[in-house]
């Protein structure tokens, strides 16, 4: 009864400051593109991708958001009901590791899980390519370190320009949110098979 | 054809105040006005199908068909029309009559407050309305934009030297409102050629953090970057952009949608959203079933802001 197969949707949330290059990331993964051009997101826009994990398709719908301080008000609305969260900073840019304690609070506070402590996040250090690396600023063993104080959350260091890293980055978010999902036991995160196919389509707000 | 000017004018009493940043043609030369293709123009029957790119009236380079084209032309055909109303009533009236002190009319449409007026001032405020509404010719756009939306009066509060002293007072400072500045300026449609010059980008950094310094409670909130780098291409000098800016924020647009907790926009979003359910229930209950976060606030926060 292949039809009766439900299709799991998994709601991913990247979060992190301006510039970290999180619209890059999404879009490599989803469109595999990579442009310099990219607008500064303006509130949030999410794209959608199917994947096959252990022979079960998922569709995961990958949220971006604005990096500017002042749009995490409108967060709660697009954290509810999130299946994992990646938290991105530019391997570059001190400031943007600095603040991720301030993101991953945030998000537990607004999303608020029902496990805070076990909630899945990841983290993902961007543009390691930037100057064949001559200009990195965090070391790898210091994300390290901050990834095992929160809990041993998964890292990975990737160039959305390149396409360093990136699929595997998404394969293990996928992976965990999809164990987050089978604890959550939510119900109405399932969409029957033989909805219309949502497969990557841009989506959010056309303006 | 949008060539960046880069003549300074050497007696001016400060150059940057006054100069032209780009230039765009007068609508009164046709010519200069119809598209040009980029791609040579096929006899082929499937030519509709054909893509090619055009520079638009602010220098951005679009993508579309032969039909978009001809839509297009027809647009500017109109505008073009439209030119010749304001430049007869221009003959007749002389130059700049549309920049005339206005009425005030409270109440909405009609309704003057002022009893003693002159039955000039009132044809010219009637008519002014009526043109506006049917568009400004682009060239006329500084002139009237800066008159009709009061950013010439609030110009006229402070002393002449202001932009400029505020300008030399941001110099140098880095703020949080600088540094998001500066991620965002090569983010700015980067698609325009004078936007990705040095020279644009430098103009759009002073007018957005003049700005920031000027509303500390509003600062610089993404997406106000767009609206900051149009009103350039529009206004054509960086004075004029940086006092329509202040205007559509501190007078003309929904002020707290900007500022630090964004409270405008999720004011407008709950207004929005009681709207479309009222309007197109089915749209909702589609996000709904499709898990899109609509249950407390549309995904619409850009159509607030920019």
């Amino acid at each position: 009864m292949e039809s009766l197969r439900r299709r799991t949707l998994l709601k991913v949330i990247v979060l992190g400051d301006s510039g970290v290059g999180k619209t890059s990331l999404m879009n490599q993964y989803v469109h595999k593109k990579f442009s310099q051009q990219y607008k500064a997101t303006i509130g949030a826009d999410f794209l959608t991708k199917e994947v096959l994990i252990e022979d079960r398709l998922v569709t995961l719908q990958i949220w971006d958001t604005a990096g500017q301080e002042r749009f995490q008000s409108l967060g709660v609305a697009f954290y509810r009901g999130a299946d994992c969260c990646v938290l991105v900073y530019d391997v570059n840019a001190k400031r943007s590791f600095n603040t991720l304690g301030t993101w991953h609070d945030e998000f537990i506070n607004q999303a608020g899980p029902s496990d805070p402590k076990h909630f899945p996040f990841i983290l993902v250090g961007n543009k390691v390519d930037q100057d064949a690396g001559s200009r990195r600023v965090v070391p790898e063993k210091k994300a390290k370190d901050w990834c095992a104080s929160k809990g041993n959350i998964p890292y990975f260091e990737t160039s959305a320009k390149d396409d360093h890293n990136v699929d595997d980055a998404f394969l293990c978010i996928a992976k965990l949110a999809l164990e987050h999902e089978h604890d959550q036991d939510i119900y109405f995160k399932t969409v029957a098979e033989s909805a219309p196919k949502t497969e990557e389509q841009p989506a959010g707000c056309a303006c | 054809m949008f060539g960046i000017q880069t003549r300074d004018v050497a007696d001016d009493f400060n150059p940057r105040r006054r100069k032209t940043l780009w230039n765009t043609p007068p609508a009164s030369m046709p010519a200069a006005h119809t598209i040009r293709y980029t791609t040579p123009r096929k006899s082929h029957a499937n030519t509709h199908h054909l893509s090619v790119k055009f520079e638009d009236l602010y220098g951005f380079m679009v993508k579309g068909n032969v039909d978009d084209v001809n839509v297009l032309n027809e647009v500017r055909e109109r505008i073009r029309q439209q030119g010749r109303v304001w430049w007869a009533l221009e003959a007749s009236k002389g130059a700049n009559w549309y920049l005339q002190p206005r009425i005030s009319s409270n109440g909405g449409e009609g309704v003057i407050s002022v009893t003693s007026l002159k039955l000039s001032v009132l044809t010219n405020t009637i008519t002014l309305r009526r043109l506006i509404r049917k568009g400004v010719p682009p060239v006329l756009r500084p002139k009237v934009w800066l008159s009709v939306s009061g950013a010439a009066k609030k110009r006229s509060t402070v002393p002449e030297t202001y932009y400029d002293e505020l300008i030399r007072a941001t110099e140098g400072k880095t703020t949080p409102a600088t540094r998001q500045i500066d991620h965002d300026l090569p983010r700015t449609f980067p698609c325009h050629p004078w936007l990705n010059s040095e020279e644009g980008q430098a103009s759009l950094r002073r007018v957005l953090a003049g700005y920031s310094f000027r509303d500390s409670e509003v600062g610089y909130c993404q997406g106000l970057n767009y609206v900051a780098a149009l009103l350039l291409l529009v206004m054509k000098t960086e004075e004029d952009a940086f006092w329509m800016l202040a205007v559509l924020l501190e007078d003309v647009l929904v002020r707290d949608c900007y500022t630090d907790n964004l409270s405008g926009c999720h004011v407008e979003q709950r207004v929005f959203k009681d709207l479309l359910a009222k309007k197109c229930p089915r749209m909702v209950l589609v996000s709904l079933l499709q898990n899109i976060a609509f249950r407390d606030n549309p995904p619409g926060v850009g159509c607030f802001i920019q």
